[in-house]
């Protein structure tokens, strides 16, 4: 039986991190009232006109730069023209002729030998938002969302799996969010992926008719869009069939791909240059600045938390999942905290308090400052982590000093000796059972046994010390 | 005295040194728009109460001390197709009856600023597309020169207006002439700025690259007050100069700071250009170089570059530019709309809209832009016309170094009657052949009045100078017309009172 | 092209995809107008194409600005009646247009 590869390209869209839109200065908040962060510039209303928001060149640059990518010394705006009534004027101000950026690359994660290279990188106005009215069988028209600016980024032919495609997007979103491009909601849209993808004869080298579903905005969608379209293809082409370039839509309900209506399919876009618009020159300078103010990746990252704070490579990874993490951590060692205290903190107690809380890890309103000092009174010994855990909690609703509250509310450590041992004894009294067991050689009656003592103190007790007293004392019961 | 017969200047001063008050100046307009606005079909909309409710306004700032402008309290009339909160906007297209911009072009924001009084929009071809008028929605405006011929296009009613004492001056835009001969076929004085020195921020686009807003007025010395007044730096426009705001002082000082002296001025004269006008045309132009000759300037021999190249290229990009701006157009959001939009599917309703609302002008220079622009074309026609364009403008550059201006009629002849070549639209474009430089190279130019023909019409010539030097060519008309009075001739129908 | 016949500039099929990409509904007797007209203006104008333009740079605008840039500030907006009083179809807060959407 043949064989075949599955080939896919993928065009990225993302929504970058500014106030402000791309040629006017409305809002970019997400989810307002509709047609409330409107102007005449974004409406498109005869006479206005559009000026580029510096801040949409700055970013695309830097995304450029981290891919590798040959900046375009002179870059220029298209129109790209097609009546649509989320675009208000009826052309798409976008890039053809002068992208920003052209032949960039991105390595995959967990195929190395991957580069991806990156065809082109350019900016443009995002469209607005349609939804169908059922009472009216009509659409409504929400422009909010038009103008505000997108990156798009085009990428060679050169994945061969769903599950490339997925590495490379999970690379690309968290590249994104690391240089402070975009946010990268994709509940919000503000990452949507156009998938291309064809199928050829294994060891073939010309590539075979592609199809493209547009505008996918989750990554499980996009994964199984890509394994049921390249399955498509090849069950045609084993029945004598033919591929049609096409674009199609997913339906993730049904897991079936549509074809969308031909009409779509033929576009003549007539794009021209934007005489309302004046080039952009990036120099050298511009260019060097940027470099310069570029943030850290989130490979370098990781490699630094390993080497400079001597993090493990698990935990490094983890740290760096999201920027947020990668920066609670940093800014709480900044405030003098333990680099090893900081990591096990948030790996643990951080991100089980987002569980049971089910938020996101940025929702937690502890500052690092904060945070620091909880982690300080543990490896001072001036508090236990179990009541750490406890402060920890508190600290999650309330805007505490974590000293004053530990001090008000007598939390500190019990390091007092012959407190402990009556403590210790005490417990031993009432737990002969378990006593006997541990002399019994069962080590794990002595854990409880300890447990027990802790919960008696509320916490406090010292648990190396109760940890040395409750064997001391378990030795006096052996001897008669 | 008649009050409208004064030049805006010299209106402006009286109302300055309190001889009249700005209300007194609102109800001369007022009673001459009201006699003879019905016949010219100058003004699309103006509104009495609003024109008085202006000139009270600015009247209270002059009383209270406020230094406006020269012109603050003159009457004066803007081009519809320039975005105004007051009046309705609507390029003379059906596309547009009703709209009420809800914001002002920086023009009139800058305007109001200097204490104008806006009376009203005046006719125009519809979107700027044509060169008579003929093509507005609501008929053409008629020439106070003479009534069976054009006031020229597109910005006509700002001309007929104008000429006819029923405006001081006005705005028009130019695009490709549109300025400059109606201000020929008129006898007014008409600039087209230098690309980008006034915004073009609310001004409805025709071409974006070519389009911009200038004066039109009795004087060189009215037009530079105006300019005075529009020039600015607006970062709502990113084609706006950053020289604007440095460039406006030098404006008004070119007619009024000093007299210029044209010793060691150098005027070019193409006679390839005067070889193929009208005679009347042809005299009026020589008698004109040899007054600046006489005023000291050396007059050179030209070459214009690409003469044959120029309509082309200029309707090719025009027309291009046109077919994305004019997209927007499709019954959503203001304007023309259905009222059984609904019952359409999408492109249906689009396509109905459109076919509705725009004229047969319109719709052919729609069929071209779209044309060049489409898959297999772009770079055979449109692509080539903008190489041309660089060529045309590295020639200007090249061979107008040392040169001040450049002399030329503004076009073949005086105003056509109406309706001359309403089917050949080849014989229309090409009359544009004289103006279309100045909007491909982003050159300011300006027309002047330089004679009457035997047909009692009066005749106009042309200066083309650098690059935000509209100040030089300012200057040199003003110290034309200070040896000339062409321009002090008015149609017989703009007496006052007299129905037109 | 192929679209056109020999020497013919622009054929009575180009003229109606022309027409459909500009979405005007043209009738027969404005696309016979309209492909006489573009026809006699084309032939005119392609004696453009004696020049040589190889080596020539497009102009894209007629003089050299660049980087006009606006810093990234967001203003706030006005109140969308002011826009939404325009249309004639509005429902909900939304602009109202035939289905768009399946
Ligand atoms: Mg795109
Ligand atoms: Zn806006």
């Amino acid at each position: 039986m043949t064989t075949y590869e599955t080939i896919i390209g993928l065009e990225v869209h993302t929504e970058l991190q500014t106030d402000s839109k791309i040629f006017c200065s409305c809002s970019t908040r997400f989810g307002q009232q509709p047609n409330t962060q409107c102007c005449p510039v974004c409406l498109g209303l005869p006479g206005a006109l559009p000026v580029l928001n510096r801040q949409v060149a700055e970013l695309a640059l830097r995304l450029c730069l981290a891919t590798d990518c040959s900046i375009t010394p002179v870059t220029r705006f298209d129109r790209k023209n097609y009546f649509y009534p989320d675009l208000p004027k009826a052309y798409q101000i976008s890039q053809l002729h002068e992208p920003i950026g052209r032949n960039g690359q991105l390595c995959l994660k967990d195929f190395p030998e991957r580069v991806v290279r990156i065809h082109e990188i350019h900016m443009e106005e995002d469209a607005g938002k349609l939804t169908h009215d059922p009472w009216s069988d009509q659409s409504l028209v929400d422009y909010n969302r038009c103008g505000v600016p997108l990156l798009e980024i085009v990428s060679e032919p050169d994945l061969r799996s769903a599950e490339e495609a997925l590495d490379y997007l999970a690379t690309l979103r968290k590249l994104l969010m690391f240089l402070g491009v975009s946010d990268c909601r994709m509940e919000q849209g503000s990452l949507r992926a156009d998938v291309n993808v064809s199928v050829r004869k294994t060891g073939t080298q010309a590539l075979g008719t592609r199809t493209e579903m547009k505008n996918m905005n989750s990554f499980k969608a996009i994964g199984r869009a890509i394994i049921h379209e390249s399955q498509r293809q090849i069950d045609l082409l084993n029945e004598g069939g033919m591929i049609l370039q096409e674009t199609r839509r997913w339906d993730e309900n049904k897991e079936m791909s549509f074809a969308m209506r031909s009409k779509e399919n033929a576009q003549d876009y007539r794009y021209f240059p934007d005489p309302d618009l004046p080039p952009v020159k990036l120099d050298k300078a511009w260019i060097d600045r940027v470099r310069q103010n570029m943030p850290e990746r989130p490979e370098q990252k990781q490699s630094r938390y390993q080497h400079e704070w001597r993090l493990s490579a698990y935990e490094a990874e983890q740290l760096t999942d999201e920027p947020f993490l990668a920066s609670l951590l940093e800014q709480t060692i900044a405030c003098g905290a333990n680099p090893a205290d900081v990591s096990s903190w948030i790996l643990g107690e951080w991100l089980q308090a987002c569980r049971s809380g089910n938020c996101d890890a940025s929702d937690l309103s502890v500052q690092p400052e904060s945070l620091a000092k909880l982690l300080e009174m543990i490896r001072n010994n001036v508090i236990t982590r179990t009541t750490a855990r406890s402060v920890f909690t508190y600290m999650l609703d309330h805007q505490i000093d974590p000293e004053s509250y530990v001090r008000e509310h007598g939390l500190a450590m019990v390091n007092d000796l012959d407190d402990l041992k009556q403590m210790v004894a005490s417990v031993l009294e009432a737990s002969e059972q378990s006593v006997k067991d541990y002399l019994a050689g069962k080590e794990k009656a002595k854990t409880y046994l300890i447990g027990q003592v802790m919960r008696k103190s509320r916490g406090k007790a010292n648990p190396a010390h109760v940890n040395k007293l409750v064997e001391e004392l378990l030795e006096q019961h052996r001897q008669p | 005295m008649q009050l409208t017969e004064l030049s805006a200047w010299q209106l402006g001063d009286l109302i300055r040194k309190k001889e009249i008050r700005a209300l007194d100046a609102a109800e001369a307009v007022v009673a001459e728009i009201k006699t003879k606005n019905e016949k010219l079909n100058a003004f699309l909309s103006y509104d009495e109460a609003v024109i008085r409710s202006q000139a009270e306004g600015v009247q209270e700032k002059l009383d209270a001390g406020q230094v406006l402008s020269p012109l603050a309290g003159v009457p004066m009339a803007v081009k519809d197709n320039i975005s105004t909160r007051l009046y309705p906007t609507t390029c003379a297209s059906d596309m547009l009856q009703g709209y009420l911009p809800p914001y002002d072009a920086t023009v009139i924001e800058n305007l109001q600023q200097a204490g104008a009084v806006i009376t009203g929009k005046t006719n125009m071809d519809e979107f700027a597309m044509g060169c008579s008028t003929e093509t507005s929605f609501r008929g053409p405006a008629l020439n106070p020169w003479n009534q069976g011929h054009t006031p020229g296009g597109s910005s006509g009613g700002s001309a007929a207006a104008v000429a006819a004492g029923l405006s001081w001056y006005a705005l028009g835009s130019d695009t490709g002439g549109s300025i400059r001969q109606p201000s020929a076929y008129c006898n007014l004085t008409g600039l087209k700025p230098s690309y980008g020195l006034v915004s073009r921020y609310g001004l409805i686009a025709y071409a974006s690259s070519l389009d911009q807003i200038g004066p039109m007025a009795r004087s060189a010395r009215d037009c530079a007050a105006v300019m005075d007044c529009i020039t600015s730096q607006d970062s709502k426009d990113s084609t706006s100069s950053d020289h604007s705001t440095a460039f406006k002082a030098s404006c008004y000082e070119a007619t009024t700071g000093f007299n210029i002296s044209l010793k060691g001025r150098k005027i070019a004269l193409p006679e390839q250009a005067l070889a193929q006008v009208d005679p009347a045309v042809r005299r009026a132009v020589s008698e004109t170089a040899a007054v600046f000759k006489d005023l000291g300037a050396d007059i050179v021999p030209f070459d214009l570059p690409y003469q044959d190249a120029s309509v082309p290229v200029y309707y090719l990009i025009a027309c291009a530019e046109a077919s994305g701006n004019l997209a927007r157009y499709d019954g959503v959001q203001y304007g023309r709309q259905p009222d059984n939009g609904h019952e359409m599917d999408l492109t249906a309703f689009y396509e109905h809209n459109r076919s509705a609302g725009f004229g047969k002008e319109v719709k052919r220079r729609l069929m071209l832009g779209t044309f060049v622009l489409s898959s297999g074309y772009y770079d055979a026609w449109y692509l080539k016309a903008l190489k041309m364009r660089r060529m045309i403008i590295d020639s200007y550059n090249e061979m107008m170094r040392g040169i001040d201006a450049v002399l030329m009629p503004v076009t073949p002849s005086a105003a056509p009657p109406l309706y001359q070549h309403e089917d050949d639209p080849l014989a229309r474009y090409i009359s544009d052949t004289f103006t279309v430089d100045a909007n491909l190279t982003g050159r300011p130019a300006i027309a002047f009045p330089c004679g009457i023909n035997a047909g009692g019409l009066p005749v106009g010539a042309q200066l083309t100078g650098h690059l935000l030097a509209d100040d030089i060519l300012l200057g040199l008309v003003h110290a034309y017309q200070t040896q000339t009075s062409h321009h002090e001739k008015r149609p017989s129908s703009a007496r006052k009172g007299e129905p037109a | 092209m192929s679209e056109a016949k020999n020497d013919e500039l622009v054929s009575r099929e180009v003229i109606s995809r022309i027409a459909k990409l500009a979405r005007l509904d043209l009738d027969d007797n404005e696309q016979n107008t309209y492909e006489h007209d573009l026809e006699t203006i084309l032939d005119h104008f392609k004696k453009i194409n004696v020049y040589d333009t190889k080596q020539v740079e497009p102009a894209y605008h007629p003089h050299d600005y660049e980087n006009k840039l606006r810093e990234d500030d967001a203003k706030p907006s006005r109140p969308p009646q002011d826009w939404l009083a325009l249309a004639k179809q509005v429902k909900d807060g939304c602009y109202m247009v035939p289905k768009a959407v399946e």
